[in-house]
């Protein structure tokens, strides 16, 4: 396999094959991702010195090289990107403790309360603060693309959601496009609902293959990064922050826990204890996302949490 | 209008470097508009929709990085593109080079574990959150953030006593810790004067005054604006007294606050008796006897506090540097004469418009103004009587006072230490009002404020000197400049360049709020 470096940042080495898929080298403490190749050593922290963009890679015997960098693969430990969508689906049904046919309002809000806004001000250089013409276009049109998707996947037609994606994709400023990153987080939370390939049987004839329809409008209408990420979320694969974030989401309240042992009282400070510490761990788990990038953790979890709203669950 | 176009092939930057690029390449003289994006076929769209599209724009690939300008001319649109190359070389080296910044507290401690002081700056519903962390990991914390819950502060604080550590905050926005300025603070020499302020600008008038006189600091604690309250009860006031009453290399102790709750200041007096090292109150606006009465050295201004400091450190009478400067204020009569001559015939002017960056620079100077013949209003008044609102008020309330780092000044927009813009602005509109007759204004120098303070104002002054002389007015222009020689923007230059301007410049804000109201008060 050989490719190329697509980017190098201080803790983060892009690398594309020449049959266009993506690779990250990853500095230790950054976290495992979907793309993320670990590097057991700081050696060479920051890697964009010793990696420049440009620079050819080869792999060979199970050793990546690529400049002065040699990267034994052969006892890499795989890290499984996929969360448990299944015991994921199952704890989120039982921690909001019915199935809606819409999702309250409030529980919503109140997902969306806690989480932090650690970048306000980078998120509102692109969405809140109206002084330029192009900033004064690419707000409205962002959120009038999300609405379009938003209104095609509840009750569009093919047409309509193929357009919608198009839309998105590849839509507003970031290196990876702040659409791109909506669309990431919203399919993530779409498999909540279920694998989306069971999803998309339930869809019209030629919607079938959702993820298909994302990697190949992506390829002509986003950049190479973005495309592999998206890809990542269509796969439903996520990186460390995510599954913290989806993990302590489902995690059910302690009454919950409690009802399951018969007889057992738990007091008011520890209950109180538990959903404290509950919500330290979104709060963390969404800071972590928040920090990606400018705006792209921010965007995914509108994304996100938009889905959570557009799940509909059948009544029992 | 002119639309420039930079294409950049395969280039790949973070999303916050394109960001602080499209901030910046927006904030050049004659841009107009501008946007850094990949070429994507719906980003070519939003720019098209933007009027920016050019023929080389629009043939670009999703991969590339397309910048484009809209300029008033073809330098303006030039100059903001080859700033746009500077600052993504710029930005790509520091991203390749540098080392990794830690992106929390956890990890921060993890990389920098002998850290014994954490500064926290983040928006005021997290920070306490942070400042939590930090103290339970048994460092001190200097917390910058407002808007931090009362209970919060009351928290954090009664943790902090119990693990013996100092929380500086919330709201705290200057110390200096070991000779190390944090915050906003100044350059200044160490020495054996310890303070704790709950007045951050007063840290600063007084550490500076010292500097002046040629005495150093030994610590410089902050508390936050509400540690004196009743609420909060003073803790960190009485830590930073008693590390201080403690500590080896403090010889002389000053304690800096608007009045206290009345039986904090009694704690705290108490605190101050029970030493036998000599301590300098600077209770703004109090009641001197229970601050004698407790063998304090009761001050009624920065100035006195730095000079009875100072000499006290000398092993010199306090009471002589106090007389000395009494002495130093009567020189201020003819010049504030000779000032008061020059206003237009038929005394129209009288009204004094102070515009302070500093919020106890703001209340001292009420302090000093307040006998004047005309109240003198704030949106910081010393009492509710004076308050000013913003609906036409000038006209007809002559002297007014504006704190403009309160919070109604400051939403979405930097503090005026940082950013002049709105107090330029300000001393604009203030010369069209043909009843001003004096514009106070303080620059306060250090790290952390503009790099050029002085040289910032010097625009808006001749602006309305202009405007003042083209109606046949006179406006007296008073300043004090709070800084060092070794602070990042010299003193004596920023005092060079407000004189050159025209400007009265007084060595401290008693000293130049005394002159403003001598030259106000013989205005009738």
């Amino acid at each position: 396999m050989t490719g190329r470096v697509l980017a190098s940042f201080r803790s983060v080495c892009d690398l594309v094959t020449d049959a266009g898929e993506v690779v990250a080298l990853i500095s230790p403490g950054v976290g495992n991702g979907p793309l993320n190749v670990v590097l057991d050593c700081e050696r060479f922290k920051p890697l964009g010195a010793a990696l420049p963009a440009g620079a050819r890679f080869a792999v060979a015997d199970q050793v990546l090289r690529v400049g002065e960098v040699a990267v034994d693969l052969s006892r890499a430990v795989r890290w499984d990107a996929r969360p448990d969508w299944p015991r994921l689906r199952a704890r989120w049904e039982r921690r909001w403790e019915r199935r809606w046919v819409k999702p309250p309002a409030d529980k919503v809000e109140n997902l969306l309360k806690q989480v932090p806004s650690a970048t306000d001000e980078c998120a509102s250089a692109h969405f809140g603060h109206i002084k330029h013409r192009f900033q004064s276009v690419a707000s409205p049109a962002i959120e009038a693309a999300i609405a379009a998707f938003g209104h095609a996947w509840r009750g569009g037609s093919t047409a309509d959601l193929q357009f919608a994606v198009c839309n998105l994709l590849g839509l507003g400023p970031g290196l990876t496009p702040a659409g791109d990153d909506w669309l990431a987080g919203w399919l993530l939370g779409q498999h909540l609902g279920g694998d989306l390939r069971e999803l998309a049987l339930s869809l019209p004839k030629g919607l079938r293959d959702l993820e298909g329809l994302i990697a190949e409008v992506a390829a002509e209408r986003t950049t190479t990064l973005s495309r592999a990420f998206l890809e990542c979320a269509a796969a439903g694969e996520a990186d460390e922050a995510w599954h913290e974030l989806l993990d302590a989401l489902a995690e059910e309240s302690a009454n919950q826990q409690i009802s399951k042992s018969a007889n057992q009282r738990i007091s008011k400070s520890t209950n109180q204890q538990i959903n404290e510490s509950t919500n330290q761990r979104i709060s963390e788990a969404t800071a972590r996302i928040m920090r990606h990038g400018a705006t792209s953790g921010a965007a995914m979890l509108a994304g996100f949490f938009s889905a959570v709203e557009m799940l509909a669950f059948t009544e029992n | 209008m002119s639309t420039h176009t930079r294409i950049k092939p395969s280039e790949y930057h973070d999303s916050v470097t394109l960001m602080l690029v499209a901030k910046a390449l927006l904030e050049l003289p004659g841009v107009a508009d501008a946007a850094v994006v990949m070429g994507t076929p719906a980003n070519r769209e939003l720019v098209a929709a933007a009027g920016l599209l050019t023929e080389a724009a629009g043939a670009c690939r999703p991969d590339d990085l397309v910048i484009v300008v809209k300029a008033a001319d073809e330098a303006a649109g030039q100059a903001a593109l080859v700033q746009a190359d500077a600052l993504l070389a710029a930005r790509a080296v520091a991203t390749t080079t540098t080392a990794q910044r830690p992106k929390s507290l956890a990890s921060a401690i993890a990389a920098n574990p002998a850290a014994n002081l954490v500064v926290i700056s983040v928006a005021g519903r997290y920070a306490a959150q942070e400042a939590r962390a930090a103290l339970e990991r048994g460092l001190h914390v200097l917390l910058f953030s407002d808007n931090v819950p009362l209970d919060e502060e009351i928290s954090l604080k009664k943790l902090a006593v119990e693990r013996g550590l100092l929380c500086m905050g919330p709201d705290a926005g200057t110390a200096t810790i070991n000779g190390v300025a944090l915050g906003f603070a100044n350059a200044v020499p160490a020495g054996r004067v310890g303070l704790v302020s709950a007045s951050g600008t007063g840290l600063q008038g007084v550490t500076c005054g010292l500097a002046r006189r040629g005495v150093g600091v030994s610590q410089a604690i902050g508390t936050g604006g509400r540690d004196l309250s009743a609420s909060v009860g003073g803790p960190m006031m009485l830590a930073g007294l008693r590390a201080l009453q403690e500590d080896p290399a403090t010889d002389v102790i000053v304690l800096i606050s608007k009045p206290p709750a009345p039986s904090i200041a009694a704690r705290v007096l108490a605190q101050v008796q029970a030493s036998a090292k000599p301590t300098v109150v600077c209770f703004l606006g109090a009641d001197p006897l229970p601050i004698e009465a407790a063998c304090g050295f009761h001050v009624t201004n920065l100035t006195q506090a730095a000079a009875a400091a100072a000499a006290i450190a000398r092993g010199e009478q306090p009471e002589a540097a106090l007389a000395q400067l009494e002495q130093e204020s009567l020189a201020l009569v003819p010049l504030a004469a000779a000032e008061q001559a020059k206003l237009a015939p038929g005394h129209a002017q009288r009204a004094l418009r102070g515009l302070f960056a500093g919020g106890t620079f703001c209340y001292e100077a009420q302090l000093i103004l307040k006998n004047l013949p005309e109240p003198v209003y704030s949106n910081a008044a010393l009492d509710k009587s004076r308050a000013w609102d913003q609906v036409g008020v000038d006209a007809i309330r002559p002297h007014v006072c504006l704190d403009l780092g309160e919070d109604e000044f400051t939403q979405g927009r930097l503090h005026p230490m940082m950013d002049p813009t709105l107090r330029n602005r300000r001393i604009i509109e203030a010369a069209r009002d043909p009843a001003t007759a004096v514009i106070l204004l303080d620059i306060v120098l250090g790290y952390g404020a503009h790099p050029d303070p002085a040289g910032a104002a010097v625009e808006a002054i001749h602006e309305a000197q202009r405007i003042a002389g083209a109606a046949g007015r006179h406006i007296a222009f008073i300043a004090s400049v709070c800084g060092t020689e070794t602070d990042p923007q010299p003193l004596s230059q920023q005092e060079a360049i407000l004189r050159d301007a025209g400007v009265h410049v007084l060595p401290d804000n008693a000293a130049a709020a005394r002159l403003a109201g001598l030259i106000t008060q013989a205005c009738k």
